[in-house]
């Protein structure tokens, strides 16, 4: 979790730190009728990707894309268990199931329904890397902290602090230098 | 053969932690528990056996985790300096290591320092970090829509401490 003030960089570090580690960078986009089922659509899609493909991903979300609290509310759900609940309607549950059998057999997970779905959510919490970017500034943050705990409890915090003199003389030359 | 005293060192220093650094309307989000400490212990089995050649290397890596998980939850310079004040203590009393707060202070460790490289290592001075760092900007900006930074300190900093995070 990273917090500080707008432009300081915590997206653009979290973007490059991603493509270091090759990973995969996802993060929503907003438009004027996003409302929860095109994120919870945007979830699925994340997660299946991230278990059904095995590809490692970097989730990048920041408070400027909250645009009702119940996302939080999920966030925290995924950060705290790995899943959302109700998130993947029966038949697509089943649908999980069936790509995901071979390869939890392979890691002699079992093959009951329920066994194969634990692998998926254990896939999950492994390639799934979640990025949240703040702001301290005003109540809003204090509060997000105070009703979803997991945001704190399940990140590993990084507070950015203003600009040093020294970053913004450096980036000053570099401007005129060109 | 130092386990026992880091480990000490390591509880007393997240007690210490609890009892000095409050949460407070201003800094609601200083809250640890026991998941912190064993943050400690997952970012310090990052490093493979061999490549901890002695003391020094074993103890610079602890409090560059320590710092991870602890310090940079701190949100102003007072708050880091106390806690650096902390760790200083801890090192004197446990290690018997009578460091200088700017040796270790700005250490850090990765594994970006090669390219593809896997090992988690410690880092090379920052300034020599730049060059490497470029490079990385570069292959990102081949394939994303592309980024002008300019790298210093504390970016390359923030930037090795997202980049620790992802790899565990």
């Amino acid at each position: 979790m990273l917090v500080g003030v707008g432009g300081s960089g915590r997206r653009s570090m979290a973007r490059l730190a991603a493509a270091m580690k090759e990973m995969k960078t996802f993060s929503i986009e907003i438009t004027k009728s996003y409302k929860e089922k095109e994120f919870h659509e945007d979830i699925r899609g994340l997660l299946r990707r991230s278990a059904i493909d095995d590809e490692p991903q970097v989730f990048l979300f920041s408070d400027t894309q909250i645009v009702k609290e119940s996302f939080l509310e999920d966030i925290n759900n995924l950060l705290n268990s790995g899943e959302i609940p109700n998130l993947f309607p029966a038949d697509e549950k089943i649908a999980i199931c069936d790509e995901m059998s071979k390869k939890a057999q392979e890691a002699e997970q079992g093959d009951s329904r329920d066994q194969i779905y634990n692998f998926f959510v254990q896939k999950c919490r492994e390639n799934l890397h979640i990025c949240l970017a703040f702001s301290p500034v005003g109540d809003q943050f204090r509060n997000r902290c105070r009703q979803f705990p997991s945001i704190i409890n399940c990140c590993t915090m990084d507070w950015y602090n203003p600009w040093p003199a020294e970053a913004l003389y450096s980036v000053a030359h570099r401007q005129y230098a060109a | 053969m130092f386990a026992e005293p880091i480990v000490k060192c390591s509880v007393e220093l997240y007690q210490k932690t609890i009892n000095d650094f409050l949460p407070t309307p201003a800094k609601c989000h200083y809250t640890f528990n026991l998941r912190d400490l064993s943050k400690v212990v997952q970012g310090m089995l990052m490093m493979k056996l061999p490549d901890i050649s002695d003391k020094d290397v074993l103890v610079n890596l602890w409090i560059h985790e320590t710092f991870r998980v602890f310090r940079d939850r701190l949100i102003n310079s007072d708050d880091r300096d106390k806690y650096s004040t902390m760790a200083q203590e801890g090192l004197e009393r446990y290690l018997d290591m009578g460091w200088e707060l700017k040796d270790y202070k700005n250490v850090l460790f990765g594994s970006y320092e090669v390219v593809g490289g896997e090992q988690y290592l410690k880092l090379s001075e920052v300034n020599a970090l730049i060059p490497r760092l470029d490079q990385y900007l570069e292959l990102y900006n081949a394939d994303n829509a592309p980024m002008n930074l300019v790298f210093f300190d504390d970016c390359i900093q923030h930037l090795s401490r997202v980049a620790r995070v992802l790899g565990q």
